[in-house]
């Protein structure tokens, strides 16, 4: 490490941050959201914040582009990029700096591009609004950055709009935007959350390679598994503080803080079913388990479904067991929640059949299923598109009471029964889905669904949307739940480790088709397919950070 | 087979799209007939039973109809046929293109509709451009910008809606033509005496036009993309005007379809109060004299503009929008 620090003492660093406040509102409504916090960044350099949504991670990161939002008060001691204080800029000087010094990077491609204008056009504004290349070559600038980060078919791509990209394309011409103007430092604020495992690789590797032509990079992550693939230090930070920081594999391999010990133990990739992910004092490791059953709850035989003239499931069957964790998982596009909604008779398979407790389950109409409804039930990622958001969660409830005829008087204490049961109090009962947070959102979903007395949940990538310590809890109530219910999962996720640590057996979907199944320990372990393989090796894991981390610092050290 | 698939998928697309296009004409077709055809039959409906006496609309200024002239009228009228009849000889000449006979102009409904329309549409799309133009300063310079410039141009906005077109008008002259003697009065000669009906027209509607507006803009300027576009160094006329103005555009169009109805009703009055020549001033005579074949003829001429207007804007969505192609 001491060649790697006397190497940035050489020039100025790129960025220096001394004493940083954020509050945000006025007169006695002010709150602060960032305590004076340091940080540096050095050029070549990756540097990770991380943190959970509302640690002030990205508030933090704005604050060097100035887009911390309207009535934030920005304080500091020192905020200097490329040797310039930057804390007086006008709107003039602060325009001159985004694009030119600062590319941002923001979590969704979908949502960060206009779309109602053409990928190229997106690509090429901050080249036309600070005018470092004559509009004539333009096009071809844009074509030759298209070309830099990977996208295929520069030519055709840069006249489509953002909503024809797969995501992963999106994601590279949205790095592409922001290097346009070859801006010395890159912020990437959760650049690969929405992406699929293989193209998040991508994705880390395209960061890996503009570190690698010496531009600073200040990554934002919850993820600290991402944060170890490509950051050469890490700040953690905890309700606008840094609680530790260092290099990247000291911290994750070596953490001295509690909190990071707890994101990390909250990582699910590392931990096999049966122990718990939130681990609290005085608590058990490990985790009560469903005894599974011999009964068929559910059966699937050869489902196949087309839209239009494109197949999405080519024949996918499976039998899930009473108390069993049946996981699928796939990256988006590869069928699975068509799978999951033809085996929730949502959708109807065009050949196959789907049986529940060994009775028809699809090709027959609807009011013979309508009695059986309740048996299966859903949790989605976004429960606030499930919700009425003017209904409160004593009324959410009461309506899945009122339909399986709960008697009246005693649905007030059935509701605190069900609370009870996902962890929430009773206080939350007049609460209203706006007013709660994505975790408690997902347990009252989850009340809800048991509110049914379901003997099948089908979690559609119902923890994908959290947080990992939130995704930790909202795991071990679920485990909790199946061991006592004895219920029976459908877990339908992209995310390797959540579908590792949840599934007693695996799917692995690629285009509709089922290229491997088995016992999950199995199939993670002893892979067969190519493609399994590929998606396993992709998954970035915090036991290879050693490695990772230490063959820059060798290069460091040998130049 | 694998080798027949990308011969098939040229082959059958082209056939599939033009099909689509196809279905597409055909379904706009039918809906305008069903659209016109329901304006015809609604207003004849209307008109039958609003009762009068229609010889005596047709004699006009004849202070006694004699039973022998009575007579004549109803033979060359065809007004002693059954009400089905009638309907029926109305449609047929409609299929025609004949709107029938005036009775107070005694001239085709046809020629004296096709004299007056052009100053009724120059006063339309005036009175149009002038909104929109209102509506896109006023959002785009309000949007975001303070509750005190908020709810200044709210309530603003509250009475422009508010205010009745033939007030307005009446100010309007009061101040512009007999206070400052800016532009006429009455007319329709020149520029000039389009400026104050187009803005008594045009006013209420650029008041509507950008509340929607302002609030589609406000919800853009609050999408992520805003970010990364003033990440690029964009200034706020960048963001605004290049980028959240045509987010706002489908809403800002899709109101101007269902207003271009209001308008046409708005320009009855205000044709009235300006003394200017056009078919809304046309219709308001004929509704009075009981000129059937005058409001029924109107009527149809509104109908399709009504939807013409719609069909433009239904083609506008996807040039605005690349996501509804």
């Amino acid at each position: 490490m001491t060649n790697t620090v006397s190497k940035l003492e050489d020039a100025a660093p790129l960025v220096d941050v001394r004493q940083l406040r954020i509050a945000f509102g006025e007169g006695e409504k002010r709150v602060e959201v960032v305590h004076g916090i340091d940080f540096h960044i050095a050029r070549g350099e990756c540097v990770a914040i991380v943190g959970e949504s509302g640690s002030g991670k990205t508030v933090t990161a704005r604050s060097l582009i100035g887009l911390t939002g309207a009535g934030a008060v920005v304080t500091a001691d020192e905020i200097a990029v490329g040797g310039r204080s930057i804390m007086a800029l006008s709107n003039k000087q602060w325009r001159e700096l985004r694009g030119v010094e600062v590319g941002l990077v923001l979590q969704d491609a979908l949502v960060s591009f206009d779309p109602l204008r053409t990928v190229g056009k997106e690509i090429s504004e901050p080249l036309e609004l600070h005018k470092t290349v004559p509009s004539a070559e333009i096009e071809e600038k844009v074509i030759e950055l298209l070309r830099q980060v990977g996208v295929p078919e520069p030519e055709l791509r840069m006249n489509q709009y953002s909503h024809q990209l797969s995501g992963g394309l999106r994601q590279r011409a949205l790095i592409a935007s922001a290097i346009a103007a070859n801006p010395a430092l890159i912020i990437a604020d959760e650049p690969t959350t929405a992406l699929d495992v293989t193209v998040q690789a991508q994705v880390l590797e395209l960061l890996a390679a503009r570190k690698r032509e010496n531009t600073g990079i200040l990554l934002i992550s919850h993820d600290l598994a991402v944060v170890s693939q490509v950051a050469d230090r890490v700040y953690v930070m905890r309700y606008g503080e840094f609680v530790e920081d260092g290099p990247t594999a000291e911290v994750l391999n070596n953490p001295q803080h509690e909190y990071t010990k707890a994101l990390l133990a909250a990582d699910p990739v590392e931990h096999a079913k049966g122990t718990r992910l939130s681990i609290q004092v005085g608590e058990t490791l490990v985790q009560p388990r469903a005894e599974i059953s011999s009964d068929v709850v559910l059966s699937a035989t050869n489902l196949v479904k087309s839209f239009g003239d494109r197949t999405v499931v080519h024949g996918v069957s499976f039998d899930l067991h009473r108390g069993e964790t049946i996981g699928i998982v796939g990256e988006s596009g590869s069928g699975k929640s068509t799978t999951a909604r033809m085996a929730l008779a949502l959708d109807e398979p065009d050949s196959g059949n789907v049986s529940l407790d060994g009775r028809p389950w699809s090709g027959i109409p609807e009011r013979q299923r309508l009695a059986r409804r309740p048996r299966m039930q859903v949790i989605y990622q976004d429960p606030l598109s499930s919700f009425d958001p003017r209904y409160s969660v004593s009324q959410l409830l009461g309506e899945t009471l009122a339909r399986i005829d709960h008697p009246r008087s005693d649905r007030k204490a059935r509701k605190l029964e069900l609370l009870d049961l996902v962890g929430l109090t009773s206080s939350m009962l007049e609460r209203q889905p706006l007013q709660m947070s994505g975790g408690q959102r997902q347990r009252v979903a989850i009340a809800r669904a048991l509110s049914m007395r379901p003997e099948i949940i089908v979690c559609d990538e119902a923890v994908s949307a959290l947080d990992v310590s939130i995704q930790a809890q909202v795991l071990d109530l679920l485990a909790d739940l199946q061991a006592e219910f004895t219920m029976s999962y459908l877990f339908i996720s992209h995310h390797l480790g959540v579908v590792r640590h949840v599934s007693d057996r695996v799917l692995v979907m690629k285009d509709g088709w089922v290229v491997e199944q088995g016992d999950v320990d199995d199939v993670f372990e002893h892979p067969q397919h190519q493609y399994t393989q590929e998606l396993l090796a992709a998954i970035p894991r915090i036991s290879s950070v050693a490695e990772a981390a230490a063959a820059p610092q060798q290069r460091r050290t040998a130049s | 087979m694998t080798i027949s698939t990308p011969v098939e998928l040229i082959v059958a697309a082209p056939g599939r799209k033009s099909r689509g296009l196809a279905q597409a004409i055909a379904r706009r077709i039918g809906i305008a007939v069903i659209v016109i055809w329901g304006a015809i039959t609604a207003s004849f409906l209307a008109l039958k039973s609003m009762g009068g006496d229609p010889v005596q609309s047709i004699a006009g200024g004849v202070v006694q109809v004699t039973p022998e002239l009575r007579e004549q009228i109803i033979a060359k009228y065809g007004l002693d046929d059954s009400f089905f009849q009638q309907y029926l000889s109305y449609l047929g000449g409609v299929l025609q293109g004949d709107l029938g006979t005036s009775y107070a102009l005694r001239r085709p409904v046809v020629e004296a509709i096709a004299e007056q329309l052009p100053n009724t549409m120059t006063l339309l799309i005036t009175a149009t451009v002038f909104a929109v133009a209102v509506a896109f300063i006023v959002s785009l310079t309000t949007a975001h910008r303070g509750k005190r410039v908020r709810s200044t141009f709210q309530a603003l906005e509250s009475i422009g809606v508010a205010v009745p077109a033939f007030w307005l008008g009446i100010m309007l002259i009061t101040i512009f033509s007999f206070g400052l003697r800016m532009f006429p009065s009455t007319g329709a000669n020149g520029v000039a005496a389009l400026v104050l009906p187009s803005i008594a027209l045009g006013l209420p509607v650029a008041a509507t036009l950008s509340q929607v507006m302002r609030d589609t803009l406000e919800k853009t300027l609050d999408e992520p993309f805003i970010v990364t576009v003033r990440a690029r160094g964009a200034g706020e006329f960048v963001v605004r005007v290049r980028h959240a103005l045509r987010h706002s555009l489908v809403s800002v169009i899709t109101l101007v379809g269902w207003l271009s109805g209001t308008l046409i009703g708005g320009a009855v009055v205000v044709e009235q109060v300006f003394s200017r020549p056009g078919i809304g001033r046309m219709i308001f005579s004929a509704v009075l004299n009981k000129d059937m074949p005058v409001v029924l003829g109107i009527v149809i001429v509104a109908a399709v503009f009504y939807v013409i207007v719609n069909t433009v804007i239904d083609l506008l969505y996807p040039i605005i929008d690349p996501r509804l192609r």
